[in-house]
């Protein structure tokens, strides 16, 4: 049998979430949240493969809001804040489930344990960037890193202006940079969203590939000969590696997937939301607007119960289901493997995995363990082999040529979340900001000048973050989402006119540069 | 002109409010007085559903969706209007490989001309089907031609018929004689394709000689391709297709519980 090449891709993104005028801000949670179950518990089974002398392979891209959110000082020291608060609730609970039930108090037990070693992990280990925690096991050999566009654009919406997909790429790459010392090889477009000629602008940076969705590839020209299991070449000498979509379903689906198990813990069922209010409104926010602690005490149990009627979790009986589903998993690749060995002989099939990383951790609690185990059963597996893109790329002799289709991976593999009734006033605005800076930008500006352009960049850029527009269409945060967009147009604005008037308002220009500090420095001349 | 059938029962079962029903008839692309009163804009609007059922252009989207979307009403992003570009501007972008959503800006000399196209003269926008063309606009494959007036619109979507073709938007009026009369011209646009490219003719790469060879063989294919949801939108788009399985994007704003896990409370 021809050996499989199993490729995992973690996309990690949040949009830029920091609010450093404020003490306490909901949304920094985001971020918070995904450190505690998702970046954290990751670098933790990096650690246990490591000592299990696993040689794994992961691809791990991080956008560049994340990068520089993870890098801020103030947001370090919030997320130890706040950890330092889960710690007390959780020595409280600990308390208080001494005379609950017994799992229950397994579980505060757990969980005390758990946001204490996390601490450790990112408070001493990594000195609170653990940023460096990933450069570490990049250094190992373990991961490939890779980035995406700055601000997490969804690039084909901006196919009209070359300037923007310059500035995005750019301004992705040099974040990346700036943090991990080095340019990455690969490139995640951001939702997926790829449209012809958009690898030009990837190859001039240097770029040696990136990922599509399967709409991307079998509506391409011509038909992939290979399907999704084999990466192609884009005319500008780009390789392209294309999701095994069907096969990623068997863990995301909502209806059949893996994450659905009875046993796995329950998402929205919060002790943040069930304890009495006196007792936990010290540890939900200021406004005392309940919210996730991260503490949770119930499993699915059932998709037909309500969530008053949900049983108790516990986490030994939910690891039993991670070793089944991650076995199964494994089993299915190589059942796979032997169907495309038939179809493609002399083909060693590329089956590639690609997921957003806090869709680990985070929303399937259980999602890092699953993901540990499948490596260690791959690992052990005579078949199938974990890859980076570069191992597979430069194995490759010849490849086929072809064009990728314009995609994404959004419903039906196209742009509707991101433009439809309820987003789409998002668009005249931005590229109104766009036209008036391409006529601002060629122009001789003095120093002062030249920081107010890039001031209007990154608020332009800040506004095309793909999170708003989908926030939007998923009517999840929504009012954050049109208030983060208003607020970027209007700054635009405001700077413009002082471009316009001559009229510096030092203070504003002062804390604009202070409140999203991101992309300094960044020479914009050689784009537009 | 495709309009939501939800209009019809709002207008016979529930009691909607004069600027309810004035903005009904400003999406219908209707005119209404200053003096008009709610019984007579409402014979309007009904005289206009007649009129499009009649011309079977209604469609019924009740039974279609049950994915609920937050209404949000179109938001004015900037308070002085006068900061705002003057510039003619006109957008063309996919949404998928058959939904096309245009937006423009009028420049005030644009606006001025605007303003004396007589009122029986439709706004309306026209699309080129200039794929593999080198001289677009005189040379189309096909041309398509909106029917609604666009006058009171900023922003408005189309459907046309072709995936995996090209596309120049033009938004103009017809003249007396029946002439199309362009007043902006769009940018050109790809759309996605939605069809297998089968041919036989692949070429291969050679990564270290950076040669091609042209070979044929026969490409077999057996996949399933999934029925795509249509968009089945009216001029604002406002419902999404079925929600897939797996989606991408925006991983803190995944909501497990619009994805039926359970119930939540």
């Amino acid at each position: 049998m021809n050996k499989g090449k199993i490729l995992f891709v973690l996309h990690s993104h949040l949009p830029y979430v920091r609010h450093p005028d404020y003490e306490e801000f909901m949304e920094e949670r985001w971020l918070f949240e995904a450190i505690t179950e998702t970046y954290v518990p990751l670098i933790r089974m990096f650690k246990n493969l490591e000592r299990k002398e696993i040689d794994f392979k992961l691809t791990m891209s991080f956008s560049p809001t994340l990068i520089e959110m993870l890098n801020s000082i103030d947001l370090q020291e919030k997320y130890i804040r706040y950890l330092k608060k889960i710690i007390e609730l959780s020595e409280k609970e600990y308390e208080k489930t001494k005379d609950e039930e017994l799992i229950k108090h397994k579980m505060a037990d757990y969980y005390k344990n758990n946001f204490k070693e996390i601490l450790e992990i990112f408070e001493k280990e990594y000195n609170k960037n653990i940023l460096n925690a990933f450069k570490e096991y990049e250094e190992k050999g373990y991961l490939e890193l890779i980035t995406t566009s700055a601000t997490h654009a969804v690039l084909p919406l901006y196919s009209e202006y070359p300037e923007v997909i310059k500035m995005q790429i750019k301004y992705g790459l040099e974040t990346f940079k700036k943090f991990f010392g080095h340019y990455p090889k690969g490139f995640w477009l951001p939702e997926m969203g790829y449209y012809e000629g958009l690898d030009n602008y990837l190859k001039e940076f240097g770029l040696e590939y990136f990922f599509v969705e399967k709409e991307g590839l079998i509506y391409g020209n011509p038909y992939p000969i290979y399907d999704v299991y084999n990466p192609v070449i884009t005319n500008s000498k780009m390789f392209v590696f294309s999701r095994d979509k069907e096969n990623n379903i068997e863990i995301f689906d909502t209806e059949s997937g893996y994450l659905n198990d009875p046993r796995y813990r329950e998402f929205y069922r919060d002790i943040g939301f069930d304890r009495d209010y006196e007792y936990i409104k010290d540890y939900i926010d200021k406004s005392g607007v309940r919210c996730n602690t991260g503490i949770k005490y119930h499993k699915i149990t059932g998709k037909d119960k309500e969530l008053y009627d949900k049983l108790l979790y516990d986490i030994d009986e939910a690891y039993a289901a991670v070793k089944e589903d991650a076995d199964d998993f494994v089993q299915k690749r190589v059942n796979q493997l032997r169907k495309l060995n038939e179809k493609y002989p002399g083909l060693n099939p590329v089956m590639t995995y690609a997921f957003d990383t806090e869709f680990f951790g985070h929303w399937w609690y259980e999602g890092i363990m699953f993901l540990e185990k499948v490596i260690e059963y791959v690992y052990n597996s005579n078949n199938i082999e974990l890859k980076h893109p570069q191992n597979i790329l430069s194995e490759i002799e010849e490849v086929q040529m072809m064009t990728p289709a314009k995609s994404s991976w959004g419903i039906n593999g196209f742009f509707e979340e991101w433009i439809n009734g309820n987003n789409d006033w998002i668009y005249p605005a931005i590229y109104e900001m766009v036209e008036i800076l391409k006529k601002k930008i060629n122009k001789k500006w003095n120093e002062q000048e030249k920081n107010i352009i890039l001031l209007m960049i990154k608020e332009l850029m800040l506004a095309q973050s793909s999170d708003w527009a989908f926030i939007i269409s998923s009517g999840t945060t929504v009012e954050y989402a049109v208030n983060r967009i208003k607020t970027h147009v209007k700054r635009f604005f405001e700077l413009n006119a002082m471009l316009e008037s001559g009229k510096i308002e030092k203070n504003k220009l002062k804390y604009y540069m202070w409140v999203d500090k991101i992309f300094d420095n960044i020479d914009y001349s050689d784009i537009m | 002109m495709i309009i939501d059938k939800k209009l019809s029962r709002l207008l016979e079962n529930e009691e909607p409010s004069i600027q309810e029903l004035r903005n009904i008839a400003k999406n219908m692309g209707i005119k209404l007085k200053r003096s008009m009163r709610k019984k007579d804009i409402i014979k309007v609007i009904k005289n206009k559903l007649l009129q499009l059922k009649e011309e079977g252009l209604i469609t019924d989207t009740t039974n279609q969706l049950s994915y609920q979307m937050p209404k949000i009403s179109r938001i004015d992003l900037v308070e002085n209007k006068n900061e705002l570009l003057n510039e003619n501007l006109l957008v063309i972008t996919s949404v998928n490989a058959n939904w096309i959503f245009a937006f423009w800006n009028f420049s005030k000399e644009l606006l001025k001309k605007i303003n004396k196209i007589p009122e029986n003269a439709k706004m309306i926008m026209r699309f080129y089907d200039i794929t593999n063309k080198d001289f677009p606009i005189d040379e189309a494959n096909r041309i398509y031609e909106s029917i609604n007036d666009l006058r009171e619109y900023k922003s408005y979507y189309f459907f046309v018929p072709s995936s995996n073709t090209e596309y120049i938007g033009e938004i103009g009026y017809l003249d007396y004689d029946k002439n199309f009369i362009p007043l902006i011209r769009s940018n050109k646009l790809k759309m996605p394709s939605d069809n297998l490219n089968i041919s036989e003719n692949i070429i291969f790469y050679d990564v270290k000689t950076s040669k091609k060879k042209k070979i044929r063989k026969k490409v077999n294919i057996n996949i399933i391709e999934k029925i795509p949801s249509i968009a089945n939108g009216n001029m604002t788009l406002p419902q999404l297709g079925d929600r897939p399985p797996i989606s991408g994007g925006g991983s803190f704003v995944w909501n497990l519980y619009s994805l039926n896990r359970g119930i939540k409370k």
